[in-house]
């Protein structure tokens, strides 16, 4: 058993699905029943779907435990570890036998996620134990030089994985190209899209790759000062960005004289966002460690000439740079065997929504969008129809299901109106209502527009008025030429990316569910079943056993009915709240 | 002479207790002279405090030099800074988008319906402040509401209100 | 230069390197909109107005931020870029709750502008409020006593306490005053186009299109069928509402501009339309419709059942009354005309008077004074009763009426309930006479007469009137218009007028070859389009004031044709004025939100949903905040920030929901604001406006430049006046405020000027106070009194801000005249000569933008010489300068501005151990000193004769590293600009200084060297005229020895910092003359005082703190009757002396000489070395009254206006 380990996945998903409490009942038991086997936190592996997970390695192999609770904390310490005996069917993946969640990690290749759900991200030792600060440390030994260190970069293909796609060898090229006594280099981790978590995965599992990424970007360009930019609703990554930048200060990999190189003076430090997604913006986010309101510039002048404190800058996102240490460690041709011709490497995706194995995963650029939903995702909750996906968040847009042989590579998703984005990608089924997404998407950009220029301030607000008209039944003929004509100005002219890509949502939604949008306006009705003031509810006679529970829950006294007769909804007192419909056991409430 | 007018005050703002400003001093000590410190500053603040208050503000300006305005107007363009007290416990709701596809808006009507307050308001006990926010990022779990630190994933209407129900319960036996 | 090659609009065009497309386009002329950018800015791109397609870049380009690089091609106009605009537009227009103009005027079919000449009125400019209504109104007498008034329904002071001003009253105050006057307003008549008019009909609508033709300069002959001019209005109103009188005076106001009426003329009768054709190069139909409808029952053409209209014309033409004496009388109808007949029927002697209306009294269309009226008079009323029958005697005359009693029913199509008949309610009434006013129809018997002689045949209407196209009133006859009555059947006085106006523009149009169009586009932005207004944004918003009743003539003395209402006294127009709520935006002519929603034909409603709704807020006494009209472009944030460095506002909130709001949303009053009002002069609505202390129109104002008069740094600025009232005053760009800033003083300097204080005539002291005496009698005085005593004891004084032509005039006067050189200014006593050489030694304001380290001695910069201060903080933001403050105060107003403080006690004495430090440590720049300067050995023998601690203490500064550090930054640093100004540097202190600048050899290098600031508007020129002398005279004072002074505006004893000291030495003076605008305090202690005249009332020339002259116009005769540089030479006369110049250029010819006399400076600097310090100013306000008054009154604002909490001015 001494060689035995036992290691729990304390990502945020699985803190919040309780692995927390699993960790302690594991504790409690080896200090109570003095136990010698090995209890290790690691991050999130990214099988969101079976949080907590907990792996248990010992002599003959790994074994995941998925979906673990006190409970089965106790049953494994008594089975798997006392009798060697592990308990196959808690088991969700292992290196010894097949299991029907298997293909979820198989058909990954892990790059940027390499030591995620590895490693414990408190532990720099675990790090280093696996190639970590190497690449730095190739660098500095074979003395490569900064324009060849680019080389490298430009010649993986990475691009830039916050989303927009722009080479990220060719920007730390511009940005080398200035001179100046300051320069920075910045690492945005204010990923605002609602439905992405990859960033806080990478920094919460694996926070040294994105410091040692930022190191060799420091080198590269020039930069005298590192900073983090992270949103602030993430407690946990900038607890484990504090630890690891403390430690890897006391490994003198940052600070003054770095890696014993005189003169070498580099740090890092955190800037806590506030909560603004048009921080996520390059000229915002600068705004916003200025210490002003987040509001976009123009640009040019690009932050590479003139970006924070009006000195030479380079923005990159979290992923870009965890994928860097492994570029250089295994050069960029071991990179660029991965994906299309125009878009190298992989790529780290956030699978959710209706899909059945939600999660983190890592796929190397060209798989198709079905694969990913089918072979990875393992479909359809409870089977339903698959719609859609959603891509690239409120800037993105929704590819529809008969699309889904698309490639995922920049160029292709662009093509169909969507945006790659930084990975959030929601899987939606037949009872997702398009425009109620549309409207949904409006909602959010219109309350994270700075409000700074005409189009994005006023224009989205606009939009979102006649959305929601449309979701309420009170749609005009003439609205989707509105919303197109509006969506074709504010797109032309907006101040940043976050008006510009505001439209998408609305205009892939019309583009590819038109129909859907005709039959809100035309005949009030919506076909997913969501809009609540589009929905009758009525008794099926059949199935009413009478029983007075929804008469009893139905707020506005709108149903009639006694004891074992068969009950009745009045339409014009209905308030569509649908607390008849969830309180009906016998599925005796029917929407139309 | 022009037309006479009433000198109404708009809706004034709620007059609240006197806070210790001088807790402020170290905060203060650590980022004077830093440039871009407005934001470490009023976070700080904040953790303080657990709002911005007025004299907060103006301590700022006479300590730092910050100017006032533009204090204001960064307290006020992010979402995290409140310029009033809240809750002990902040619930915030997240309405990301796989939240959202999950019915996250239902299960705030409910937990509305419970707490008997709206979205940014604070209970009267002054337990719990509701916040709707943009993404928690633990779309996996979705539905998803966080309090204080903790995490609770894949609500409906009712687990969510059991959970609260049961931290007021907690608060209650506390208290006694 | 770097030059680039774009192709702008497909031609190839060179641009700079570096400028973006918007200042490219502006220099090639090309016209782009934009409401964000202000030059004074930098490129913000919010409003997005000012996009541009350029090839190959995504989506369109905001071309404030773009720049031009080489082969961009440009396209700034195309159909994509113009619907982009349009709906920047349309959406900020949706959310821009607010009035363009107040419903009143929008109401009234003549839009005739109310609220400006309410305003006007309320000034007591009556002759202006007429030339205001006339524009669109040439009948305001006639108007303002029986116009049926749809103003005062829309206007909004009905929802504040349900009546709404009496604006018609108001009106007529107006008018009749100007009727009365000798300079009562005309028009001026364009010259004659020889084109020739024929008007049909002398009926308000003929008389209207009269007054405009003839206005553009046509030859009007008006065909009148009766024998006076007025038609309905003289025929159809009785002269107890509209005395005749009114009537021949207002056509009168008509005919003194040209036109003829011919009496007795009707058409298709003794003149004929084939005479007109020939004669005339169009015709306007004017014919009204003049005959009464009847009863239409049965018996309604018994004897004694009159159509009204009829009764009323008879009586007119006759002018016999009818005897209606023991007669019982009824009216049938409701509108005006029923109450005509009623209300005279009763004058005529009628026993009884009814008025039978079928409705109740709530759905009559007459007027509610009417109705009102008539009750007072007697009249009775049967509502809800219709005639069925009228019963005849056997002579066919009237015995009784059969009438039938009706309940509402339905509303109809007017949504008046209709009258339904009560069956079985029949009764009869006994009668005598029945006066019919049912309705009127227009009479065409002259068609025929038209269409005999025309080739295309005059078309009419379904119900016989003249058909004329709506929008612009031509008929089927291309040069034949018509208007009134006569195309609409019968309506309103006021809508006869607005057709007769819009008919004369047609045929204006026709004849000029011009196309005949409908007005154009404009747009208007209304509140209504979001809201119904309603009591609730109103009621508890204004202070609530009753309507100033109309004085009437008593109820029972009204058995006549007097004029019933007696007008407004002058008191009851005031205050009724003030119950305007000024529903109109004060920007209306301004406004570039407007302007481009015009020009690009925007729409409020295209978008009408969610708005934002806010309190205004007129805390500040200076400045209004109306964020409903804020469109965000952020321009006041920024240039209070980057320009002001004031930071008073900011944006509060994200999005949507963003606002602009004083800090912590208190009142401006209580952050850091100075009042510049530079907000103001950058936002392109109304947002930020002025808060008028008057009733500010908006008018459409007059305007003229010139240069302020207060500080020493010369800026340019426009006044904006209606005659002699002065409405405000903006920024030009001068040659010294290059980018048109101005300040506080510049801003809202300009109220004096509307002061009714004004000393206008010479005034004598007496024991019974000031009298008024002539010129004449007053220079006698001064010869007797100055040439009674010895030379040597008379002494002259200038101010300041007198001109240089002023100044030199004042010093001959003194030398010539007075034949002594006593002549001075109290604002240089006893300070010492050093100030003179250093302003050779300026750099120039603009270099200011270049230095990279500024240092400030003493001067509160952006209070004392803002524009500067300006040029100053602007530097700091867009260069990084660094600003340094050296000073001995410690509430200096601009230690919040400055990167760095140095406090110290002594400005000689500091600026003296800087030098001593400069120079015991090696640190002078010895080549400069070689080349450029003399008296070096002398200087530094003498100081190191000094002890450097003393200095240092004498300095009173903190520690010896403070200096150090200082003195160190001055040395190494680039650019250095070293600023000081006379009001707080010493003499003395400024010569230190010099020496500084010397011995770091900063001086004579582009943006490095000293800027000194002089503190009133000429300072300067005293030293160039000569006036500047040394201080002999300070110690003939303090002897006592001085008996008669002439003192040119200046004010010691108010400007004193030592009043009594001052005081003792007025007490030795004999014989005080004072020349000034207001009654100062040494106005008030003279024994003789001479009216000042303006600046821009004789013209003359300034010479600023840089030595800058600049020339100023002569713009309005003198209030004073003769200026400043007639009294001196009329003194000069009086004194025997010849006087050569009287032209202000030929003065300005002969000062210039004394000028430049001046300049005969030495090649080389010299050293000065002085031992001590000697004494600062003794007079505040740089001496001079006008300044004092303005600080005062700029003081008080404050404390009397209300002080706000913190407050959230979000409506909804």
């Amino acid at each position: 058993m001494e060689n035995t380990k036992i290691i729990v996945g304390l990502g945020s998903c699985g803190l919040a699905a309780g692995a927390g409490k699993v960790y302690d009942e594991f504790k409690r038991i080896k200090e109570a029943d003095n136990l010698v086997f090995e209890l290790k936190k690691t991050s999130c592996i990214g099988m969101c779907y079976n949080e907590p997970l907990v792996e248990v390695i010992d002599e003959t192999g790994s074994y995941l435990y998925g979906k673990v609770d006190v409970k089965m904390a106790d049953e494994i310490i008594d089975k798997h570890l006392n009798k060697f005996s592990p308990i196959k069917e808690f088991i969700v993946s292992s290196d010894q036998f097949e299991t029907k969640d298997g293909t979820f990690l198989n058909g990954q290749v892990r790059i940027a996620l390499r030591d995620c759900g590895y490693i414990d991200p408190e532990s720099i030792e675990e790090y280093e134990a696996r190639q970590g600060y190497e690449a730095i440390k190739k660098i500095l030994n074979e003395k490569i030089k900064d324009t060849d260190v680019i080389q490298i970069v430009m010649d993986s293909g990475l691009r830039g994985r916050g989303g927009a796609g722009f080479s990220t060898g060719m920007k730390w090229k511009f940005c080398n190209n200035y001179k100046a006594p300051n320069k920075y280099i910045i690492c945005n981790a204010d990923e605002g899209d609602p439905g992405a978590f990859m960033d806080r995965s990478l920094l919460e599992g694996d926070p040294h790759a994105v410091l040692e990424g930022m190191i060799i970007g420091a080198y590269a360009i020039g930069a005298t000062e590192g900073i983090i930019y992270c949103r602030a609703e993430y407690p946990l990554a900038i607890k484990r960005l504090n630890i690891a930048l403390d430690q890897a200060r006391k490994k003198g990999y940052l600070g003054e004289n770095i890696f014993g190189i005189e003169g070498w003076n580099f740090d890092i430090r955190i800037k806590e966002g506030a909560g603004a997604f048009v921080c996520g913006e390059e000229t915002a986010l600068m705004a916003s460690i200025e210490g002003e309101r987040g509001m976009p510039r123009k640009r040019p002048p690009f932050p590479a000439e003139s970006g924070l404190w009006k000195s030479p800058s380079n923005i990159n996102n979290v992923e870009s740079f965890s994928n860097i240490p492994w570029i250089i460690n295994n050069g960029p041709a071991a990179y660029a065997q991965y994906g299309t011709e125009k878009s190298k490497g992989t790529k780290v995706f956030a699978l959710t929504g209706k899909i059945k194995n939600g999660g983190l995963v890592e796929v190397p650029m060209g798989i198709s969008i079905k694969d990913i939903v089918y072979k990875l995702g393992g479909g359809i909750i409870d089977d339903k129809k698959f719609k859609a996906v959603q891509l690239g968040g409120p800037s993105g847009g929704c590819i529809p299901e008969y699309l889904s042989d698309t490639m995922i590579d920049y160029d292709s998703v662009v093509a169909t109106g969507a945006i790659m984005g930084s990975g959030g990608m929601v899987v939606m089924d037949e009872t997702t209502c398009m425009v109620d997404i549309a409207r949904f998407f409006l909602d959010f950009t219109q309350k994270e527009s700075c409000g700074k220029c005409t189009f994005c301030r006023i224009g989205t607000k606009r939009m979102l008025e006649i959305l929601t008209r449309i979701t309420e039944g009170e749609g005009k003929v003439g609205d989707i030429e509105m919303l197109e004509e509006l969506a074709s100005q504010i797109r032309d002219a907006s101040l940043c990316g976050l008006g510009n890509s505001a439209p998408n949502p609305v205009l892939t939604t019309i583009k590819y569910f038109r129909d859907e949008y005709e039959a809100h306006i035309r005949d009030k009705k919506c076909p997913a079943l969501c809009c609540k003031k589009l929905l009758t509810y009525t008794v099926i006679p059949d199935k009413c056993t009478g029983c007075v529970v929804c008469k009893r829950a139905c707020p506005a006294n709108a149903i009639d009915g006694d004891k074992k007769v068969v009950h009745f909804i009045h339409q014009e007192l209905c308030t569509k709240c649908g607390a008849c419909y969830s309180k009906c056991k016998f599925e005796a409430i029917q929407l139309n | 002479m022009r037309v006479a007018r009433l000198h109404k005050n708009g809706s004034s703002v709620k007059v609240l207790k006197p806070v210790d400003i001088s807790l402020m001093d170290p905060l203060i000590e650590k980022y004077k002279g830093k440039k871009g410190s407005l934001i470490p500053l009023l976070q700080g603040t904040q953790n303080l405090y657990g709002y911005i208050p007025r004299e907060a503000f103006q301590k700022l300006a006479s300590d730092t030099g910050l100017k006032i305005s533009e204090m204001y107007g960064v307290a006020t363009f992010y979402a995290q800074f409140r310029l009033s007290p809240v809750g002990k416990n902040i619930i915030r709701m997240c309405h990301g988008t796989a939240c959202h596809v999950q019915n996250v808006t239902a299960v705030t009507e409910d937990l509305i319906d419970e707490l008997k307050i709206k979205d940014g308001e604070t209970t009267e006990d002054g337990l719990f402040t509701l916040e709707t926010v943009a993404c928690l990022g633990c779309c996996s779990l979705a539905p998803v509401m966080m309090i204080g630190e903790e995490t609770h994933g894949k609500l409906d209407g009712k687990k969510a209100v059991k959970i609260i129900k049961d931290m007021r319960r907690k608060e209650v036996t506390s208290k006694n | 230069m770097e030059k680039v090659n774009v192709i702008l609009n497909g031609k190839l065009t060179q641009a700079v390197k570096g400028e973006t497309i918007l200042q490219l386009a502006r220099r090639e002329g090309i016209e782009i909109p934009t409401l964000c950018h202000d030059e004074r800015l930098e490129p913000y791109s919010s409003c997005y107005l000012c996009v541009v397609e350029v090839e190959k870049m995504r989506g369109l380009q905001p071309s404030c931020s773009t720049k031009v690089n080489e082969g961009m091609k440009i396209n700034t106009d195309n159909e994509k870029v113009h619907k982009s605009r349009k709906g920047a537009l349309d959406l900020l227009l949706s959310n821009h709750y607010a009035d363009c103009v107040a419903p009143c005027k929008l109401r009234c079919p003549a839009g005739v502008d109310v609220q400006g000449y309410v305003a006007m009125v309320n000034k007591g400019m009556y002759r202006e409020a007429i030339e205001i209504i006339k524009k669109t109104n040439p009948l305001p007498a006639i108007c303002g006593r029986v116009c049926v008034r749809p103003c005062e329904v829309a206007c909004r002071r009905n929802l504040v306490e349900g009546v709404g001003v009496g604006i018609d009253y108001i009106k007529r105050y107006a008018s009749d005053i100007d009727l009365n006057s000798e300079n009562k307003f005309k028009p001026e008549v364009k010259p004659n186009t020889g084109k020739r008019v024929a008007v049909i009909g002398a009926g308000p609508g003929g008389l209207t299109s009269a007054y405009y033709l003839a206005i553009e300069g046509h030859e009007v002959e008006v065909y009148e069928a009766n024998p006076h001019a007025g038609g309905m209005l003289r025929y159809g109103i009785p002269p107890y509402r509209l005395p005749n009188e009114i009537i021949d005076a207002e056509v009168n106001n008509v005919t003194e501009l040209g036109p003829v009426i011919h009496y007795n003329k009707k058409l298709g009768e003794n003149v004929s339309y084939d005479e007109l054709k020939s004669n005339f190069d169009s015709v306007i139909l004017t014919i009204g419709s003049q005959s009464g409808t009847s009863i239409g029952c049965e018996g309604d053409d018994a004897e004694n059942v009159i159509s009204g209209i009829d009764f009323l014309r008879n009586m007119e033409m006759t002018g016999n009354r009818y005897d209606f004496s023991g007669k019982t009388v009824a009216v049938i109808g409701g509108g005006n005309t029923a109450m005509d007949c009623c209300r005279t029927a009763m004058r005529c002697g009628a026993k009884k008077v009814y008025v039978i209306y079928r409705r109740t009294e709530k759905e009559m269309p007459a007027n509610p004074i009417e109705i009102h009226e008539s009750k007072l008079e007697g009249i009775e009323y049967m509502f809800l009763t219709a005639p069925s029958k009228v019963n005849k005697d056997e002579n066919g005359k009237l015995k009784t009426l059969s009438c039938v009693k009706m309940e509402l029913g339905e509303p109809d199509a007017s949504g008046r309930r209709r009258p339904v008949k009560v069956e079985g309610s029949e009764f009869d009434i006994e009668l005598d006479v029945i006066l019919a006013a049912i309705g009127q129809k227009t009479i065409v018997n002259f068609i025929d007469d038209i269409n005999n002689n025309s080739d295309v045949p005059l078309q009419l209407t379904k119900w016989g009137d003249v058909a004329a196209d709506k929008k612009t009133l031509q008929t089927s006859i291309p040069n034949v218009f018509a208007a009134g009555d006569g195309v609409t059947g019968p309506a309103t006085l006021i809508e006869a007028i607005a057709q007769g106006r819009k008919a004369a523009k047609s045929c204006h149009n026709f004849m000029m070859d011009l196309p005949i169009e409908e007005d154009e586009f404009e747009f208007i932005s209304k509140k209504d389009v979001f809201q119904k207004q309603a009591k609730e944004d109103y009621e508890d918003v204004f202070e609530h004031q009753s309507r100033e009743e109309m004085p009437t003539i008593d109820a029972d003395k009204r058995n006549n044709f007097k004029e019933v209402e007696l007008g407004y006294s002058a008191k009851a127009a005031f205050n009724e004025t003030l119950r305007c709520l000024e529903c109109g935006c004060t920007e209306y002519y301004t406004c570039d939100l407007k302007k481009y929603s015009t020009q690009y034909k925007a729409e409020q409603n295209k978008f009408a949903w969610d708005y934002k709704k806010y309190q205004v807020d007129f805390s500040h006494p200076f400045i209004e905040i109306d964020n409903n009209k804020c469109i965000l472009c952020s321009r006041c944030v920024r240039i209070c920030k980057d320009v002001v460095n004031a930071n008073a506002i900011g944006l509060v909130n994200r999005g949507f929901e963003t606002f602009v709001a004083p800090s912590l949303r208190t009142s401006l009053t209580e952050t850091d604001c100075e009042s510049c009002g530079m907000c103001i002069s950058t936002c392109p609505t109304a947002a930020i406006a002025e808060n008028f202390n008057f009733k500010p129109g908006p008018f459409l104002l007059d305007t003229f430049d010139t240069v302020c008069n207060y500080c020493s740094i010369g800026c340019e600025l426009t006044l904006q006046h209606k005659n002699d009232f002065f409405v405000k005053a903006t920024g030009k760009e001068g040659l010294i405020n290059k980018d048109g800033n101005i300040c506080r003083l510049g801003k809202f300097g300009y109220r004096y000027l509307n002061d009714g204080d004004r000393i206008t005539k010479p005034l004598v002291k007496t024991e019974r106070g000031f009298l008024e005496i002539s010129y004449d009698e007053a220079y006698k005085l001064i010869k007797e009194k100055f040439n009674n005593t010895k030379p040597d004891e008379n002494a002259v004084f200038a101010g300041a801000r007198l001109t240089n032509e002023e100044m030199y005039l004042a010093k001959r006067f003194a030398i010539e005249g007075l034949i002594t050189k006593n002549i001075t200014s109290f604002q240089y006593l006893d300070r010492g000569s050093s100030y003179e050489n250093i302003s050779e030694t300026n750099v120039q304001f603009e270099q200011v933008e270049k230095a990279n380290n500024i240092v400030v001695f003493g001067s509160e910069l952006n209070y004392e010489n803002p524009v500067l201060g300006y040029m100053v903080n602007n530097a700091r933001a867009k260069n990084n300068a660094k600003l340094t403050i050296v000073t001995g105060d410690e509430n200096n107003r601009m230690l919040k501005k400055a990167d760095k403080v140095v406090m110290v006690k002594s400005y000689y004495y500091f600026i003296k151990a800087m030098n001593f430090y400069y120079l015991s440590h090696n640190q002078e720049n010895r080549i400069f000193i070689d080349d450029n300067c003399e008296n070096y050995e002398d200087y530094i023998n003498k100081l190191m004769t000094e002890d450097f601690s003393h200095l240092l203490k004498e300095a009173g500064i903190c520690c010896e590293e403070c200096l150090i550090e200082l003195a160190d930054d001055v040395n190494k640093g680039m650019n250095t600009v070293l600023i000081f100004s006379e009001k707080h540097l010493s003499a003395n202190a400024a010569a230190e200084l010099r020496n500084l600048a010397l011995i770091t050899g900063k001086l004579g290098k582009t943006s490095s060297g000293i800027i000194a600031l002089k503190e009133s508007a000429n300072s300067q020129g005293l030293s160039d005229m000569g006036i500047y002398e040394d201080d002999s005279i300070y110690e003939l004072l303090n002897e006592g020895k001085l008996k008669n002074v002439l003192i040119l505006g200046e004010d010691p004893i108010g400007c004193a910092k030592d009043e009594e000291q001052i005081k003792k030495i007025f007490d030795n003076f004999k014989f005080v003359v004072v020349q000034d605008y207001f009654l100062t305090d040494t106005a008030i202690s003279a024994n003789l005082i001479l009216p000042a005249s303006l600046q821009f009332e004789s013209g003359g020339s300034y010479s600023n703190t840089q030595k800058v002259i600049q020339k100023f116009d002569k713009q309005y005769k003198t209030k004073t009757g003769k200026t400043n540089c007639e009294q001196l030479n009329d003194l000069l006369k009086t004194f025997g002396h010849e006087v050569n110049a009287v032209d202000i250029d030929e003065i300005f010819c002969e000062a210039i000489v004394n000028i430049t006399n001046g300049m005969n400076k030495t090649l080389k600097y010299s050293f000065i070395h002085t031992e001590t310090d000697n004494p600062g100013r003794m007079f505040n306000h740089g001496c001079d009254g006008l300044v004092k008054k303005f600080e005062d009154e700029f003081k008080n604002a404050f404390e009397t206006s209300g002080k706000s909490k913190e407050t959230i001015p979000i409506l909804n």
